[in-house]
């Protein structure tokens, strides 16, 4: 029996779609941390980046079925950075205005506050976060699938950088089973993360 | 190294070994080698990519991780329910019910209105409530004093009315639509411009139903009868419109409304296309919409005719028999370039159900020039009339006025003796009672197809020991086959029944007695992953993937109501005494409901990540909840000085677990709470003190379950491993297992503390008596 040709719908296709109430959770569960850390990273307290978070998904919600996708104009992505920045850079101003205001006058400064490597461009920190989420996110996604001795033999190597034949002896595996969980964990996590970004990307 | 490289593994194998798809033996000889061989090592790292940038942004993001008083993790549930909650009403369709009906509406061109219950005022009606939102606008459900009946109300999107060209298309298209009634349309009243905002706005008929494009995504595919009978009642509709120069112009699942009780057909927004189509022309210089279900000639912007609808009633029949579009891709162009090029797969070489009849007509309708299609609706409606009966699917009174009226003009049909015994009904009766008509003999044909013989589930039989090497364990005394999946959540129920749950959303109820089937409850969204019953047995409760929280009346085996509380829940616990609901979703958060009122009574809140067990103390003053992160929390429900939608601070926590707790339940005499989880262990705790009384090496992996029995003497798990066993609380010592060979997610003592009942990985529950 033939199977009808499978597509990769896109979550930005999905969220357009404006029924698709899974991906409106996908959406949140990997954007959200994105924007409150960069958030943190531009100043924000927690209440306050915590606040500015929500209000960044609820606007993309409320713009969803106006979202055009057009290579020209940039990735989803890069359109959510700007609504973001523009988000923090209204809240940092409006904290310069408050007359009592506790926070540090220079709003635009702060917003633009140089990142570590400015060659990288003033988004790299975003980006940065980007890809420390969809990592994070593969790892929630995927992490089920293991054996909690292949996901220790896995993290204590390749994230805690110890030697595969230390970590052998506390679980009890030979060194080269190690070597191998530490691999699988990684070719699926590698996987994972490709699909989160394939879903983001829309193909030309 | 010579000895090392001849015996390197091929790459093919090592890729083999990545992904776990080596045997046993060989497994451990190729780990065996990897261990030895650095060059081996080396391939792996490179096949990997190596470990550098992921571990780097894993150690970051752990670091980073923001605590668990930080305002961070109740915003994100917050935002997560919020914008799961719009993805209900942005619609077209005509869904039954919306959470927040002003959420992201802007209704500011309503009047207001001192009625109660009512959101302001259009013209003469009364607005009722926002049924969805489309590309064109929003449509309300409102209310018409002067002729005392409800009405859905289309308000064209303020953008669309800006545009002169398309507000002016957009009226005579819609007045067009209004000349025409017929049964397979939604009735357009009139058309309307409201004189403070200046909007134009269609008086509709309003339909109880759902869209054709929510029951697919719903139910899934169709059979070949059901789509059968799409065609049929969808052509009929196209043919009176076509006959007054209407075309449509956007069929597709959408646009398609199916009546409740017997899904007739009505097809609605004719027109309406074109003047959107106008606005967006002009804004991105690109076809409206997506050409999913657009015709070649359409999709590339020339002129159309009536025979690009009978294109897309093609494309939507294929979908509904499917589950794709035929044309499916991954960008607006590349559609196009398939509708244009490339031919699809028949229907009957996909699905061999599928009758030979049905996929040539669709075919037919694929064709790609206009002049190989079927040329008229009506000539469609007469050969899925003539397709239906043969299938003995329709009676041949049931057949269309258009059927009859058009044969005699219809090009190539069959020559047989057309179906045409109706005419007598059909034509001769006014509108009106032709509809009651309709429906009675919709009704008629519904209890046909009824009639015929049903799949019945097979009797549950006891598993066969097959061709296992060792002895499972005491055989079952039923096996109960669900047949929709994994199971993952299963209850007893009073009465000597028993309620399973499974992925695809399927609900079972059993006789345990007789085992047999005795129910099969309206199919959830996605997976159920739990279920529970109140002491009384008079309610249950379940909660799925994609579902609302719903209460099931289990006199009727009906759905009683649903709470308003996220579609993510993932545990569901009544109290003891009946009054009180506890639900855990994926966002940490536990809740304990008055849930007969609705009321969120106290959120708990502490976990991180998903909840994935709840468990009352037998007196209903303790509840315990386990989750992603590690520690079993205990909460002293007793009302303390926290208001409602506050809660207590945990009482107790117990944090030994290493990663995801996935169980957790009291025991009988609440003295003592087991919990079970990642890390393979079973673990028994004082219930005041929180100290461990137990740790029992339990499975191999995961323990996805955990149940006292023998009034607290025993408690059951189920784990990764395909293993049930039972164990002795007092001795930690092994008295009873069972091995299914898949992993088991579910195990359950009923009340008499030996009954035991486990579902999991192989779509089965079993149930045993056991006995010491």
């Amino acid at each position: 029996m033939a199977e009808p040709p499978l597509t990769r719908v896109t979550l930005l296709t999905r969220l357009k779609d404006g029924q698709d109430a899974a991906a409106w959770g996908e959406f949140v569960q990997l954007y959200g941390p994105v924007v409150y850390r960069f958030a943190r990273n531009r100043g924000l307290q927690d209440a306050d980046a915590a606040d500015l978070m929500q209000d960044v998904m609820r606007s993309v919600a409320r713009n969803a079925h106006r979202m055009e996708y057009d290579p020209k104009k940039g990735t989803f992505r890069g359109w959510l950075y700007t609504v973001t920045r523009n988000k923090i850079y209204n809240f940092l101003s409006s904290q310069k205005n408050r007359p009592r205001g506790s926070g540090d006058p220079d709003a635009q400064e702060r917003l633009d506050a140089t990142p570590a490597r400015e060659e990288d461009g003033p988004d790299a920190d975003w980006e940065k976060e980007y890809q420390r989420r969809l990592s994070a996110r593969a790892m929630e996604l995927v992490k089920g699938e293991f054996q909690p001795n292949t996901w220790a033999a896995f993290w204590q190597t390749a994230v805690e950088g110890k030697g595969a034949s230390e970590v052998g002896a506390k679980l009890k595996m030979s060194a080269g089973a190690v070597y191998v969980a530490k691999s699988r964990v990684l070719a699926r996590l590698r996987e994972e993360v490709q699909r989160l970004m394939a879903e983001e990307e829309e193909q030309q | 190294m010579t000895k090392t490289d001849c015996e390197c593994p091929q790459p093919a194998e090592l890729e083999k070994l990545l992904h776990g798809r080596c045997t046993e033996a060989r497994n451990a000889a190729l780990c065996e080698h990897v261990g030895a061989c650095p060059e081996c090592q080396k391939r792996l790292d490179a096949l990997t990519g190596g470990a550098a940038d992921l571990a780097d942004h894993l150690r970051d993001a752990e670091v980073d991780t923001p605590p668990s008083n930080s305002a961070y993790w109740k915003a994100l549930s917050r935002a997560e329910a919020e914008l799961r909650a719009t993805a209900f009403f942005a619609n077209n369709g005509f869904p039954d019910h919306t959470p927040h009906p002003d959420a992201g509406v802007k209704l500011d061109f309503l009047q207001p209105t001192d009625k109660p219950n009512r959101l302001g005022r259009l013209g003469s009606f009364d607005i009722v409530r926002v049924v969805g939102r489309g590309g064109m606008g929003v449509v309300l459900h409102a209310y018409d004093p002067s002729l005392d009946r409800d009405v859905a109300i289309k308000v064209i999107d303020p953008q669309l009315a800006n545009n002169e060209v398309a507000r002016q298309r957009f009226c005579r298209e819609a007045r067009a639509a209004a000349a025409v009634t017929h049964d397979n349309l939604v009735a357009v009243h009139q058309v309307n411009e409201d004189e403070p905002s200046g909007l134009p706005y269609l008086v509709m008929q309003l339909i109880n139903g759902e869209s054709l494009e929510q029951r697919l995504k719903r139910a899934g595919k169709m059979t070949a009868g059901e789509v059968g009978r799409l065609g049929m009642q969808a052509a009929a509709g196209l043919a009176a419109a076509h006959a007054n120069r209407l075309i449509h112009r956007d069929i597709k699942p959408a646009n398609i409304l199916l009546e409740a009780p017997v899904d007739r057909v009505k097809l609605t927004d004719f027109g309406l296309a074109r003047a959107a189509e106008d606005v967006k022309l002009t804004r991105t210089g690109f076809v409206a919409g997506s050409p999913l279900y657009m015709a070649p000639e359409q999709a590339r912007g020339e002129e159309v005719d009536h025979r690009a609808d009978l294109f897309s009633l093609g494309t939507v029949l294929y979908e509904a028999a499917t589950g794709t579009a035929p044309f499916e891709a991954k960008t607006p162009l590349a559609v196009l370039k398939r509708v244009s090029d490339e031919t699809q797969m028949p229907l009957s070489r996909i699905n061999t159900d599928v009758p030979k009849w049905l996929s040539d007509a669709v075919d037919r309708l694929l064709a790609k020039e206009p002049a190989d299609r079927y040329q008229t609706a009506v000539e469609v409606a007469g050969v899925f009339a003539d397709g239906l009966k043969e299938m003995r699917l329709l009676s041949p009174l049931d057949v269309p006025a258009e059927v009859c009226a058009g044969s005699r003009s219809a090009v190539a049909r069959p020559a047989r003796d057309p179906i045409c015994w109706a005419k007598v009904g059909c034509r001769a009766l006014p509108w009106a009672g032709g509809a009651v008509l309709g429906a009675l003999l919709v009704g008629l044909l519904w209890a046909f197809a009824g009639g015929e013989p049903a799949k019945t589930d097979a009797p549950p039989a006891a598993q066969p020991p097959a061709a296992v090497a060792t002895d499972p364990g005491p055989a079952p005394r039923l096996t109960l086959e669900g047949k929709s999946g994994t199971v993952w959540a299963v209850t007893f129920l009073p009465g000597n029944q028993l309620f399973m749950g499974m992925e695809d959303g399927s609900i079972k109820i059993w006789d345990l007695k007789k085992g047999e089937l005795i129910k099969t409850l309206d199919k959830q969204d996605g997976t159920i992953w739990t279920a529970d019953v109140t002491s009384d047995g008079a309610t249950l409760v379940t909660a799925a993937d994609e579902s609302d929280v719903t209460f099931w009346d289990l006199k009727t085996y009906t759905k009683a109501f649903a709470l308003a509380e996220s579609p993510m829940t993932k545990v569901a616990a009544f109290s003891p005494d009946g009054n009180y609901l506890a639900t855990g979703n994926r966002s940490g958060v536990v809740k304990v409901w008055n849930w007969t009122e609705g009321i969120p009574y106290a959120h708990l809140r502490g976990h991180k990540g998903t909840i994935h067990a709840l468990a009352y103390s037998a007196d209903g003053t303790r509840l315990a909840s386990a989750g992603s992160q590690g520690a079993v929390k205990v909460w002293n429900l007793k009302k303390g000085e926290w208001e409602i939608s506050g809660g207590p601070p945990p009482s107790l926590e117990l944090a030994l677990h290493t990663g995801a707790v996935y169980a957790v339940a009291f025991s009988p005499d609440g003295s003592k709470i087991a919990s079970a989880g990642w890390d393979g262990s079973v673990r028994i705790w004082d219930a005041v003190k929180g100290t461990q009384m137990h740790r029992i090496a339990a499975h191999e992996g995961d323990v996805w379950s955990v149940a006292f029995g023998g009034n607290g003497q025993w408690i059951a798990s189920a784990g990764s491993d395909g293993y049930v066993r039972v164990w002795d609380v007092g001795t930690e010592k092994e008295v009873w297992s069972y091995r299914t060979g898949r992993a088991v997610y579910v195990v359950r003592f009923a009340a008499d503390g030996t009954t035991l009942a486990a579902g999991g990985r192989d779509g089965t529950v079993r149930v045993w008596d056991v006995r010491r």
